[in-house]
């Protein structure tokens, strides 16, 4: 009980602590977004024929690149996910806090988890404003509705949390493992923004079916995106159960890791 | 009571091609208030026993207890009650301000009650006069500085043990001294047992109660400072005098005294001092000699090296596991 009010006091500092930095840093936060929406903005741009073909190629570009606006928050919501624990394992040896960090009662998972709250919710708050405003700009139909958007992403990212913690242990263990993420961000994009319309994650069938991006995608798609209710969606109990799975799997897996590295005398630049 | 009990601890690294022992059935303890540094050339061991007293290193065997407690069987309760401050100039986040990192540390470390955080975050920082600092970001603080906050955040929690490894590394001599001071009232004031470890001997004489010498993980001496000094006296006394016509000079083929090896007679208010070879000459006669002259003796001692010279005899003598470790008692005085 002790551990979990340490936990929700230690989020909520972290919480409150991403807001100061966004108001110290704020040109900083101001240009990254304004980069992102124009990357977001441009790969809707390239989508776009010069030349209309007419109303069906118009009703097929609206759905793909509506699909993709979805694309773009399950991206930058996964790819944070799934960079923070090795984000923060390769920042914290750098800054030698690790073994600080290490030495709380909630342990290295415990103080990563914490991190998560604030770092899902400002890439939440971001994403939305910037795709809301594309869907203005491009004149894009999508029914914004909140809750399914807000819960489906929140059980997402923690499946991708979940496979984070796999990621941060293999850094602690094999320091240029963390690089591996680079890859599998290339992966996210391209289920989330490269396949058009509605064949896109749903081709990988299988896969699409059990890996918590693209369940929280599909689930999404069906509940705000008008005319895709005919289409394959995944069950709540086996999105939920997946994304449990993995994130447990991924903190047993690192704090598996994080004990031998104790054993080891390997955790920080020791 | 012990705060710090460590019993036959022994650790090795393996390597690709050794394995070397860092730790060898090293035993210590360390009682409330105290202070104890931890001395020895690099790689004798010094970072791996203050590692391995905090938890972020598991003995290969040996048992550790702190504050009564195994510390493998009950790590997550005890953290709380210990203070580590490792990796000199590291270990804080320097975009946030001096307040923020002694806050957001206390919260890592398990504290609950935020306005008792608060207060003692003010303190701290009153006490280690960081208060013209105290919403400055500290990336901007000076080095001293930085191992001031650090110790904040080392003791937001109100350690019942602290470990610290080379706390003073990058200070100056007067920062140095300062902190010698504050620790020094720290100590005495939340009663926490100390465990130092740095290279600066001066830093470790003022402040330490007891030191221990290591060497290739073993504690090979143990004991107050006075005692290792007396243990590593030099063989010669020293004789502080005036001489009762006012004369200070004195010429050292004429001096009646056997044994004299040096004279000084450049002190203040027209004092000498004369350096006597105790092997030849006893103290008897030094004094036998001070009546017969009339003079006026300020001191007669044993001359007793500093903390650095002994340090020097102790490890430069082909590594003190040699001849210097037969020279002196094996562990404690």
């Amino acid at each position: 009980m002790r551990q979990v009010k340490t936990f929700i006091l230690l989020a909520c500092e972290e919480f409150r602590l991403s807001l100061a930095f966004r108001r110290r840093y704020f040109f900083s936060t101001i240009i990254t977004f304004v980069s992102n929406l124009i990357v977001m903005g441009g790969l809707i741009l390239v989508s776009i024929p010069s030349v209309s073909y007419g109303s069906d190629i118009q009703a097929v570009l609206q759905d793909s690149n509506a699909n993709r606006l979805l694309g773009f928050l399950y991206f930058f919501l996964g790819m944070s996910s799934l960079g923070l624990p090795e984000g923060v394992v390769s920042d914290s040896r750098q800054l030698g806090t690790i073994d600080r960090i290490a030495l709380s009662p909630l342990g290295l998972a415990g103080v990563i988890g914490a991190k998560f709250l604030p770092s899902y919710v400002s890439c939440l708050v971001d994403i939305l404003i910037s795709i809301i405003l594309l869907s203005l700009i491009f004149g894009l139909r999508v029914m914004w509705s909140f809750g399914p958007i807000i819960l489906n992403s929140v059980i997402a990212a923690l499946g991708m949390l979940g496979l984070g913690y796999i990621l941060g242990g293999l850094t602690i263990r094999f320091k240029q493992l963390g690089l591996v993420k680079n890859l599998l961000f290339v992966l996210l994009f391209a289920l989330g923004i490269m396949p058009m319309g509605y064949d896109g994650a749903e081709g990988l069938s299988w896969f699409a079916k059990f890996f918590p991006f693209t369940q929280g995608l599909l689930r999404t798609r069906h509940a705000v995106l008008p005319g895709s209710a005919g289409t394959t969606s995944v069950p709540l109990w086996l999105f939920v159960g997946c994304s449990t799975v993995l994130l447990f799997l991924g903190i047993l897996v690192f704090s598996r890791f994080e004990r031998q590295s104790i054993k080891r005398g390997t955790l920080g630049s020791y | 009571m012990s705060v710090l009990v460590m019993s036959h601890v022994s650790k090795r690294f393996r390597t690709r091609d050794a394995e070397v022992a860092a730790l060898d059935d090293l035993s210590l303890d360390i009682g409330q208030g105290q202070v104890l540094g931890l001395l020895g050339p690099n790689g004798a061991g010094k970072t791996t026993t203050v590692r391995i007293a905090c938890g972020l290193l598991i003995p290969d065997s040996g048992q550790v207890l702190v504050l009564g407690k195994e510390l493998a069987k009950h790590r997550s309760h005890i953290l709380g009650d210990v203070g580590v401050m490792l990796e000199p100039g590291k270990g804080i986040y320097k975009n946030m301000t001096v307040f923020e990192n002694i806050l957001y540390w206390g919260l890592v470390k398990g504290l609950q009650d935020r306005r008792e955080l608060k207060q003692r975050a003010n303190a701290l920082i009153q006490f280690f006069d960081l208060e013209a600092k105290k919403a400055s970001l500290a990336s901007t603080l000076s080095t001293g500085m930085t191992q001031k906050l650090n110790l904040c955040c080392t003791l937001v929690t109100r350690p019942k043990l602290l470990l610290l490894d080379e706390p003073n590394a990058g200070m100056d001599l007067e920062s140095s001294s300062d902190l010698v001071k504050r620790l020094k009232q720290l100590a005495k004031d939340e009663q926490c047992a100390v465990l130092v470890t740095s290279h600066q001997m001066d830093f470790m004489e003022d402040l330490c109660d007891e030191v221990a010498f290591i060497s290739s993980g073993r504690i090979i001496l143990r004991g107050t400072i006075n005692e290792v000094r007396w243990l590593f006296r030099q063989k010669y006394y020293k004789l502080v005098f005036r001489r009762k016509d006012g004369s200070s000079s004195i010429d050292l083929s004429q001096c009646p005294l056997p044994g004299v090896v040096s004279i000084r007679d450049d002190l203040p208010d027209g004092m000498v001092e004369l350096i006597v070879d105790s092997t030849s000459t006893e103290v008897q006669t030094i004094l036998r000699f001070a009546l017969e002259e009339s003079l006026d003796v300020v001191t007669l001692e044993l001359v007793r090296p500093s903390l650095k010279e002994c340090y020097q005899m102790l490890f430069s003598r082909g590594g003190a596991t040699n001849e210097a470790s037969q020279d002196v008692h094996p562990v404690g005085l």
